[in-house]
């Protein structure tokens, strides 16, 4: 059976313009109905944000392939994102830095992975454990909650291929190189992101910090990290380099495996979770399925085992795109697997594309901007 | 039965985009509703706890915050009392026992009372508005 035939308008412009119509408007609806003026450079890097999210969801319905132009979104949303971050640190404060100021003064802006470390002391001593601002400023707690949580119930592990703006880092090193280079990673790694979750969860209630954030995070490498003023401070930056490094560069380029998403974030294993309560999965349809093996070969998260998407699938659509057969699909639990596949995969990715334009998309056009601003 | 449960899977599914939507427009209204929650407070850790005694002293506003004494199930740092003190246009400010030089931005702080034990700067910082002042105590 051809793949392609799964779903209505894939390969047909007309059909596919009716389906990506809407979305255009919510794209248009979400990167304009809040933005306004600006200098010329702004303006014309709204206008290409708008395209280019626009472009990759009407290639994603169009070719049918949904992994190859989400990431493609994904990835650049995660760069630009990182440069106006720093860029926005750099305009609050003068450096990417923070010291103990941004802590003292709870400015330090909130991001999702801090969650996994607040679930002890918030359900023990009724308490955020960061120094964050409640409602104000750029990246809050009341504003993340409402998102992780919103994302959470919708998509589930979703999160992570179709909103993280650090996902899309080992994303992009996973990319690179043609064909891995180590060509065996053992599936079974995947489970090390829940004894992070556990262990981090514990260490930060005991030690009475965010311990992942303050120690481990890859990410503080390309966003914020702590200022060196002491040894401690100078260790801490190196280990930062150090897991960003191997963890988000060499591994995921070596393997072709999104290796710190899989393996070693905690906020990852916390979604799985919610994917036992989330309607979406991807699925296979075994009557259909070759046993090719392909499916696990592609999927960079670790998580297909015996040929099925386990707990940790982050719905990124790699083994969809992979299978010669279209025997895995997007499923929306409780109906049919061999019906409606193209209603499933829609009612999955307007939601999830959804998120990722309206999380990533005016950090894309702020980044875009300062690039524009280089230039003239 | 089956397709009964058919129908609300899909209709569930596809209030997916509606719920993005609603959350990240009203994203305001949400804000304000989460901090209704019973945990949604900053750890005093790091806010500093609630202010307990407010004095006007030479045109400053100096907030006195309560005790506090950091960790989740045991004490894992030093307790401290924080002092902010809005407005220091001054090169000296001389709260009491407290000493802020203004000017090289340093602080100092002695003992009124020989039984005051262990009295000490546990840290310090100025920002734009104000000086952030933790002293540091004992049980």
């Amino acid at each position: 059976m051809n793949r392609k035939s799964n779903y209505w308008g894939t390969g047909r412009i007309g059909k596919s313009i009716l389906l990506f119509a809407p979305m255009m408007m919510l794209i248009m609806l979400m990167l304009l109905g809040s933005a306004s003026g600006g200098d010329a450079a702004t303006q014309i890097a709204r206008l290409i944000t708008i395209a280019f999210f626009g472009a990759m969801f009407f290639l994603i319905i169009y070719t049918g392939k949904t992994d190859k132009w989400r990431a493609v979104a994904f990835i650049v949303s995660a760069l630009l994102f990182c440069i106006a971050f720093i860029h926005n640190l750099i305009l609050e404060r003068g450096s990417m830095t923070f010291s103990n100021a941004e802590e003292l003064s709870c400015t330090i802006p909130f991001c999702h992975i801090v969650t996994t470390m607040m679930i002890i002391p918030a359900a023990v001593k009724q308490t955020i454990l960061f120094p964050g601002s409640l409602v104000e400023g750029f990246a809050s707690i009341s504003a993340m909650f409402v998102i992780v949580l919103c994302f959470s119930i919708v998509l589930g592990r979703g999160f992570c291929s179709w909103g993280c703006f650090y996902g899309g880092w080992d994303d992009g090193t996973s990319r690179i190189l043609r064909k891995p280079v180590i060509k065996k990673v053992n599936n079974s790694y995947k489970w090390f992101s829940f004894a992070m979750l556990i262990v981090m969860a514990l260490w930060s209630a005991e030690a009475a910090e965010p311990t992942y954030c303050s120690w481990l995070c890859p990410f503080k490498a390309v966003t914020e990290n702590e200022r060196i003023i002491d040894t401690i401070t100078l260790i801490k930056n190196i280990i930062f380099t150090l897991t960003f490094a191997v963890l988000v560069v060499v591994l995921p380029l070596l393997t072709k495996k999104r290796i710190q998403c899989a393996t070693f974030c905690p906020m990852g294993a916390l979604l799985s979770l919610f994917n036992k309560i989330n309607i979406f999965e991807v699925k296979n349809d075994t009557s259909k399925c070759i046993g090719c093996g392909k499916c696990e070969k592609a999927c960079p998260m670790l998580a297909i085992e015996k040929r099925c998407p386990t707990l940790t699938c982050s719905k990124c659509g790699k083994c969809v795109d992979a299978c010669p057969t279209g025997a895995m699909r997007f499923h929306i639990k409780g109906t049919p697997i061999d019906k409606h596949t193209t209603i499933a995969r829609t009612l999955f990715i307007f939601p999830a594309y959804t998120f990722l334009v309206t999380l990533c998309g005016g950090s894309v056009a702020n980044g875009l901007a300062l690039i524009i601003n280089l230039f003239i | 039965m089956k397709k009964i449960l058919s129908v609300f899977a899909y209709i569930w599914a596809s209030l997916g985009t509606l719920i993005i939507l609603v959350a990240f427009i009203g994203m305001d209204s949400w804000q304000q509703l989460s901090l209704n929650l019973p945990f949604m407070r900053v750890d005093p850790q790091y806010s500093g706890g609630a202010i307990v005694d407010s004095v006007v002293r030479n045109n400053l506003k100096i907030s006195i915050h309560e005790n506090v004494f950091p960790g989740v199930f045991r004490q894992s740092g030093n307790g401290f009392v924080q002092i902010d003190v809005n407005q220091c246009p001054a090169d000296t400010i001389i709260i009491d026992s407290v000493f802020i030089n203004n000017k090289i931005t340093t602080i100092s702080a002695t003992p009124e009372k020989a039984e005051a034990d262990g009295f000490e700067i546990e840290d310090f910082v100025k920002l734009a508005d104000r000086w952030i002042i933790r002293l540091k105590i004992e049980k």
